[in-house]
């Protein structure tokens, strides 16, 4: 029909867009600026590894030969410092509560005399367990320094006692587990948060600079003129988002080398299809702030929705804490959120190397979010914009897009296929 | 007209810390997003974390046993193992592969290998190995995974142990103490069932509180900059300590208006999930105090920066989570560069997350977290004296802007 305007519609669309963009440097700051100053705060925050030197405070009511080496090898840990040794037990719990030490740790009186002379004897740790991973890294070090030690002496006894010292070693300790570490040589929590947090803070982005470039026309009368510009709402629309696709999902697949190549987040799996993932993403965030805007027709009721969209993601998408002991009409309500699909994809990729068709029903619930806004206009026709947004020279051409929806619908049926076929 | 006379009741009425809370008040009840911003926030965050992580512990996380001995031996491990409340055998199997399969299908957490010679070793005196196949991804299954097959085998190896000592002719007693020479014991202080929730949500509370606060009264700001609705407080500006008396006025107009809701919120919460409070809720009290005036001053500065009510949503939404972060809950604290952490500071929940964190779980008392407190009065300090500068300027601008002839319909963006 009028093939030759609607093309030069989509452009005219794109290129107000931008006019727009240049025009406030609101949108810079939201789209690009914020966003890469999110990654390089991430980065920073989590750039050490794992914690290392954790500040503990030792009482040594000992003071022999055995105590004070035990201490040194406390103090030669990686995970552990010591920050100070207390002379009483009062003062080693008064340096938890006051935060300058995560574990106090007591070597009981009577250490020596009790090893020689066989008795029984233990070393205890009071770790501040309100700070979970500090208190099991020190945990950990500590057990495996107190059996080290248990061991030395044993062998030391059984030599006495006449063995070689390959049967004293053997005897002390005649079972041992090596661990392996499938995914994380580096017992790196760290891949694990970023992988997460980076997306959750783009998501945020993009969400808030949609529903702001989409709100603002309602809220500076700017509808009509913006409609206007292009032969069909529907381009219209679309030509508004493509200049925010192109920046986010060059930041979303930049957040991906990041990660994987830089920060050495294991890739099991194809880079090209968490690419993709991303674009998806990006589309879908998108979809979901115009969505806002159309349910809303308030820039600020729908800036509202979007914030209390983006936050509670990262809980809900069962992430810090393993989905395992998160209720379950909470896993279902993390479903309604693109991210936690797109997370799904990103792990079994990433750190699970599976392959495509077990990812495709999150790409289709991903799809799924990408038609919001024509799901949404066509079940509140009435309700919707001021201009429908399916309003066109004539209404046979609505049909067209009801395929498209039911053929979008074809992945969530083979994903529930799949769910229930596992 | 009726509306100029109207403005100058006003302006002849606003003259003091009372009519600026007075005012304050209405327009908090203007506009329906503010209220929405104010309530919503500090009411539903906190509950939905806390719900969702209702669960509190994992226990009984399922791993693999993979068996290549097929002895006794082996099978006495596995059924140890999986006796503990740490972890659940689900998969048996001597295939390595299966088992390697279940794990990327996150069937499993982690698997354990007895391989092919163990029983053979023990026999033979000779030291065995058993492997442990484990997702530190999941740090929180880690650590499960792992003490559960350092259990299951450790009653192999102490029984290994003894009877090889009493062979040599110790008794069993003497064999026992001589199977460990010292122990180790982990107390685990606070939350000694390792509950997610219990250092997440106080923390979640204060994080939602100071982001609403913000939030909201950046939006009050921006719609008044946009509608023009600073107008009456112009005359009261221009006072000696105007200024101040307009920003004490609204402060205590938010104050009380909040302070009673975060109030309310805090007790909800922490009944309906039985949280415990260890400290005295005096010292919590007292330590809050200059929480909620620092964040409300520092709303002030920011605001001045924002034209519009939207603005303040904005770019406020995203500082929520680096802020969660560099409380040093979700990450420890002392693994964040120094640098960082000096930034922290600017932002009240930092602290304040810290010293309520310690008073409530910890049972500090106010004295353990002075430091914490003092950061918060001097942030009250600097914040508001920043704060009247920056109105200061602001009132005088448009002062002289009003008083210009030309000085009607100005398009705020």
């Amino acid at each position: 029909m009028n093939t030759m305007k609607s093309n030069t519609g989509l452009q005219s669309v794109i290129g107000r867009e931008l006019e727009r963009i240049k025009a406030k440097p609101t949108y810079m700051v939201l789209a690009i600026f914020l966003p890469l100053l999110s990654i390089l705060l991430f980065s920073a925050i989590l750039s050490e590894e794992v914690p290392r030197d954790i500040p503990v405070t030792v009482l040594d009511r000992d003071h022999s030969h055995l105590s004070r080496k035990i201490i040194r090898m406390i103090d030669a840990s990686p995970s552990i410092s010591i920050s100070k040794q207390v002379s009483n037990i009062e003062e080693g719990h008064k340096s938890i509560r006051d935060g300058s030490a995560y574990s106090f740790i007591m070597i009981p009186e009577g250490l020596e005399r009790k090893v020689l002379r066989h008795d029984a004897t233990e070393i205890v740790s009071y770790n501040n367990n309100v700070y979970q991973i500090p208190a099991a890294l020190v945990g950990a070090s500590m057990q495996s320094i107190v059996t080290t030690t248990s061991i030395g002496l044993k062998v030391k006894y059984r030599l006495s006692k006449g063995e070689t010292t390959k049967e004293a070693l053997v005897h002390a300790h005649p079972i041992k587990v090596d661990s392996h570490y499938l995914f994380n040589p580096y017992k790196n929590y760290l891949y694990y948060l970023e992988t997460a947090l980076l997306p959750v803070m783009l998501q945020i982005f993009i969400l808030i600079t949609t529903i702001y470039a989409f709100g603002s026309e309602l809220k500076e009368k700017t509808y009509d003129k913006w409609q206007s510009t292009a032969s069909h709402a529907f381009k219209a629309y679309i030509g508004k988002a493509i200049p925010y696709t192109v920046i986010f999902s060059i930041l979303g697949i930049f957040i991906n080398i990041w990660l994987f190549k830089f920060q050495g987040a294991p890739l099991r799996g194809s880079f090209f299809v968490i690419s993709v993932a991303m674009i998806f993403f990006v589309i879908a965030y998108q979809a979901l702030g115009i969505t806002f805007v159309m349910i809303t027709k308030d820039l600020g009721q729908a800036l509202n929705m979007g914030a209390g969209f983006a936050v509670p993601v990262l809980a809900l998408a069962g992430f810090t804490f393993p989905g395992v002991g998160i209720p379950k009409p909470a896993v279902i309500l993390g479903k309604f959120f693109p991210f936690s699909h797109y997370l799904e994809i990103s792990l079994a990729q990433g750190m699970r190397g599976m392959d495509l068709w077990y990812v495709l029903p999150s790409f289709g619930y991903l799809l799924m979010f990408c038609l919001l806004p024509i799901t949404y206009s066509i079940i509140s026709n009435i309700r919707s914009f001021p201009k429908e947004i399916l309003d066109i020279d004539s209404w046979y051409v609505r049909p067209r897009y009801s395929y498209i929806l039911l053929f979008c619908l074809l992945p969530l049926a083979y994903g529930i296929f799949i769910k229930f076929k596992m | 007209m009726s509306k100029e006379n109207d403005q100058k009741n006003r302006e002849s009425r606003i003259r003091s810390i009372s009519d600026v809370f007075c005012r304050e008040y209405s327009i908090i009840f203007k506009d329906n997003t503010i209220i929405i911003a104010f309530f919503a926030a500090a009411l539903i965050f906190p509950f939905l974390y806390g719900y969702i992580y209702s669960n509190e512990v994992v226990r009984e996380v399922p791993i693999a046993i993979v068996d290549l001995d097929n002895s006794a031996l082996g099978r006495d491990i596995t059924r140890n193992i999986d006796a503990t409340e740490f972890v659940n055998v689900v998969l048996k199997t001597n295939n390595f592969e299966e088992a390697k399969k279940a794990f990327y299908n996150d069937e499993v957490k982690g698997i354990a290998l007895i391989p092919k010679d163990f029983r053979k070793k023990i026999m033979r005196q000779e030291q065995a190995h058993i492997s442990a196949y484990l997702d530190v991804s999941y740090f929180l299954y880690y650590k499960q995974v792992m003490k559960g097959i350092r259990y299951g085998t450790g009653f192999l190896s102490a029984k290994l142990q003894i009877n090889n000592l009493m062979l040599k002719g110790n008794p069993k007693e003497l064999a026992m103490r001589l199977r460990d020479p010292i122990s180790h014991v982990n107390k685990y202080l606070f939350n000694p069932a390792s509950g997610y929730s219990l250092f997440l949500i106080p923390a979640i509370i204060i994080l939602a509180l100071q982001q609403t606060l913000l939030i909201a009264i950046g939006m009050i700001g921006g719609f008044s900059r946009e509608e023009r609705r600073f107008t009456d407080l112009i005359p009261l500006s221009k006072d000696r300590f105007g200024i101040e008396t307009i920003l004490l006025g609204k402060t205590l107009a938010y104050l009380s208006f909040f302070v009673i809701f975060a109030t309310m919120v805090a007790f909800l919460l922490f009944s309906t999930f039985n949280y415990p409070v260890r400290g005295s809720l005096i010292d919590v009290f007292i330590f809050l105090t200059p929480f909620f005036p620092s964040v409300i001053f520092f709303a002030f500065v920011l605001t001045s920066f924002f034209k519009s009510k939207e603005n303040s949503i904005m770019f406020l939404v995203f500082s929520g989570i680096p802020c969660l972060f560099l409380t040093g809950v979700s990450w420890p604290k002392i693994a964040i560069p120094e640098w960082l952490q000096a930034i922290a500071l600017i932002f009240p929940s930092t602290s304040a997350v810290d010293g309520f964190l310690k008073i409530t779980q910890m049972g500090a008392s106010l004295s353990e977290v002075y430091q914490q407190w003092a950061v918060l009065w001097g942030l009250n300090v600097i914040y508001f004296t920043v704060a009247v500068v920056l109105w200061r300027m602001f009132f005088r601008k448009e002062a002289e802007s009003l008083s210009q002839p030309a000085s009607s319909d100005k398009k705020t963006p």
